[in-house]
C-alpha cells in the first residue's frame, strides 16, 4: 500500500458539487499517478466542469479526500491550490484578451514555488508552441481559438506543476489545432508532469490517456483502458448509459 | 482669447480632480465589483486631516491624510465588504451606501456639523501671470500632481509583477486566482491605491476651498462615479476619461452658460450623462471588455 501511496499525484474521494441543491457532482473517486495521464470523458452537463472546478476550491464542494502528493487540498483557496502544485487550465481557455502573450505567460509564473528552471521552462514552452515566441508582444485577445488555447496551456505549465489538469482543451478548435494540442499534452506527460484531460472527445482521449473515466450525471460510471478505444459500441455506451 | 484659455484651463483642472476620484472608483469596481459610494467618505476623512493639522505641520497633515484615507479604504471592506464576496454589484452597492451614511454621522459627531475651515497649501492660492494669462496657481497643480499620479498609477499597473496581477484579477478574479494569484493581497493593493488617490482628490478640494464638512466628499464621488459609468466601469482607462469629461463639463458649464442657467449646471451634465447612457449603455469604453467579463 505505501509504495502505491508514493506514485500517487492526485487523490479525490467522494467529490460531491451542487448548485443551489441541484447535484453536478455526486460522490466521485479517482487517482492520477505520478506520470499518467488519466481521461474524464462525458457528455455536456456531465459534471465534468464542476469536477475539476470542486478539486480546486473554485467552487464549493464536499469530499471526504482531495489530496496532492499527499497535502490535503481542501479547505485551501483556489491561489494556494495552484501554488501547492495543481495547474487547471479552464474551459474555454480564460487568457486576459487585453494583456499581451508576454504578459499572460507571465502571469503564468505566479503559481511557481521557485524561480529556478523559468528560463529553462520558458524555452519549452515555446518549444511545444512556436506561436507564443513569434506573437509575444501581441494583445492576447487578438489571437486564433487555437492559439489561445496554446497560450492557456503554455500559462498553466509556467507554474511548473506536479499536476496538469485541463477542461476540454479541444472544444471549438479546428482539426490541426486539436491534433497540436493533443501532441503538446502527451509531450508534457513525457516530461513527467502528471496530466488530468477532461474531454468530450470520446474516442482521442480514451486512447491516449492510461485510464479514461466514463462520467454520467455527476457519476463515474465507467473505467476504460487504451484498448476500448476502438470498441465504439462500448464507447457509446459509455455515453448514453446502459 | 484669453478668458476663454483660462476657462479651458480651470476647465481641465476640474477635470484631472475628477478624473483621479473616478479612477479610484474604477479600480475598486475593476477588482471588486464595488461601485463604492463611501468613497467620499475616505476624501472627507483624508479632508479633515488636512484642514485640522495643516495649520500644525503641513509634512503630518499631508501624511495623516494618506494614512487616514488608505485606513479608511482598508477598514470598511474589512468591516463589511469582504463579508459580501459573493454578492452581486447592486447588493454591494447599497451596502456602501450604509457604510457612506454611517460615516457621515460619525463625522458630525467627531467633528460637528458644521464646516471646519483652516488654510491648506495657501501658496497655492496666488496666481502666476504668463503673457498676460492669469493662472491660478492651484489649477496647474492639480493638474500637474493628476498627470503624476495616472502616469504613476499606469506604470504600476503595466510594468510591475503585482500591478500585472491586479489587472489579471479585474479582468477575471476567478481565473487569477486558479492562476495562484493571491486574492487577499491583490484587494488590499487596490484598495490602498485607491485610497491613495481619495487623498490627492481631498488635497485639491482642501486647497481649494480650505474648508470641510460631513459630506465633503459626496460631490466629487457622485461625479465621478458618473464619470466612472459613461466611461463604462469594466475599463479603467474609461472610467478615467468619463471621469475628467465630467469634471471638465461641469466646469465649462459654470464659467459659459448665461447668468440665470447657472445654477442649473448640474442638471446640464446630468442631461449630456443620460444621453451617453441611452446611446451606449454599458458605458463609452465598454465595448470588447464586457464580453470578455460574462
Amino acid at each position: 500500500m505505501s509504495s502505491h501511496d508514493d506514485a500517487r499525484v492526485l487523490t479525490v474521494s467522494g467529490l460531491s458539487v451542487a448548485y443551489g441543491g441541484v447535484p453536478a457532482v455526486s460522490d466521485l473517486n479517482l487517482h492520477v499517478d505520478a506520470g499518467e495521464l488519466v481521461g474524464v470523458i462525458g457528455p455536456n452537463g456531465a459534471g465534468k466542469s464542476s469536477t475539476l472546478l470542486g478539486i480546486v476550491n473554485a467552487v464549493r464542494s464536499g469530499s471526504t479526500e482531495v489530496s496532492l502528493q499527499g497535502v490535503d487540498l481542501r479547505r485551501m483557496p483556489p491561489e494556494r491550490v495552484a501554488r501547492s502544485g495543481l495547474a487547471l487550465v479552464t474551459e474555454g481557455h480564460h487568457i486576459f484578451g487585453r494583456l499581451s502573450v508576454h504578459d499572460n505567460l507571465r502571469l503564468g509564473t505566479t503559481a511557481r514555488r521557485d524561480r529556478k528552471g523559468l528560463k529553462h521552462d520558458l524555452r519549452w514552452v515555446h518549444e511545444l508552441f512556436p506561436v507564443l515566441e513569434e506573437f509575444a508582444d501581441r494583445p492576447a485577445g487578438l489571437l486564433s481559438g487555437g492559439q489561445q488555447q496554446q497560450l492557456a496551456i503554455g500559462r498553466a505549465l509556467l507554474a511548473s506543476p506536479t499536476l496538469l489538469a485541463l477542461d476540454e482543451p479541444s472544444l471549438g478548435l479546428s482539426p490541426t489545432a486539436v491534433d497540436t494540442v493533443f501532441a503538446a499534452i502527451e509531450s508534457v506527460c513525457a516530461r513527467g508532469t502528471a496530466v488530468l484531460l477532461v474531454e468530450q472527445r470520446a474516442q482521442q482521449t480514451v486512447a491516449t490517456a492510461a485510464r479514461t473515466y466514463v462520467l454520467s450525471e455527476g457519476r463515474i460510471t465507467m473505467t476504460l483502458s487504451p484498448t476500448d478505444a476502438d470498441d465504439s459500441a462500448l464507447l457509446m455506451k459509455a455515453y448514453l448509459g446502459s | 482669447m484669453i478668458p476663454v484659455i483660462q476657462s479651458l484651463i480651470d476647465a481641465t483642472s476640474a477635470g484631472a480632480v475628477y478624473a483621479l476620484a473616478a479612477l479610484g472608483i474604477g479600480l475598486v469596481f475593476g477588482v471588486l465589483r464595488l461601485a463604492n459610494f463611501a468613497n467620499g467618505e475616505i476624501i472627507t476623512g483624508a479632508g479633515y486631516a488636512l484642514v485640522l493639522l495643516w495649520p500644525l505641520s503641513w509634512p503630518l497633515a499631508l501624511a495623516a491624510s494618506v494614512v487616514v484615507a488608505v485606513g479608511l479604504s482598508l477598514l470598511m471592506d474589512l468591516a463589511v465588504f469582504r463579508w459580501m464576496r459573493s454578492q452581486s454589484p447592486a447588493a454591494l452597492l447599497i451596502a456602501s451606501f450604509g457604510v457612506s451614511i454611517l460615516l457621515q454621522r460619525a463625522f458630525e459627531g467627531i467633528f460637528g456639523v458644521n464646516v471646519r475651515t483652516g488654510a491648506v497649501a495657501p501658496a497655492l492660492t496666488k496666481s502666476v501671470n504668463i503673457g498676460g494669462l492669469r493662472l491660478s496657481l492651484l489649477a496647474v497643480v492639480a493638474i500637474v500632481l493628476a498627470a503624476v499620479l495616472l502616469l504613476g498609477v499606469h506604470l504600476f499597473l503595466t510594468r510591475s509583477r503585482m500591478g500585472l496581477q491586479v489587472q489579471a484579477a479585474a479582468a477575471d478574479f476567478r481565473e487569477a486566482r486558479i492562476l495562484g494569484i493571491r486574492s487577499g493581497a491583490v484587494i488590499a493593493v487596490t484598495l490602498g491605491m485607491s485610497g491613495l488617490l481619495a487623498a490627492a482628490v481631498a488635497f485639491v478640494l482642501t486647497a481649494q476651498s480650505g474648508s470641510v464638512n460631513p459630506t465633503f466628499g459626496v460631490q466629487v464621488t457622485v461625479f465621478g462615479l458618473i464619470g466612472a459609468v459613461i466611461g463604462g466601469l469594466n475599463r479603467i482607462g474609461g472610467a478615467l476619461i468619463g471621469g475628467f469629461a465630467v469634471g471638465f463639463s461641469l466646469s465649462l458649464f459654470t464659467t459659459w452658460l448665461p447668468a440665470g442657467l447657472g445654477d442649473f449646471r448640474v442638471a446640464f451634465v446630468y442631461l449630456l450623462v443620460i444621453i451617453v447612457l441611452v446611446i451606449v449603455p454599458n458605458g463609452i469604453f465598454a465595448g470588447r471588455t464586457a464580453k470578455e467579463r460574462a
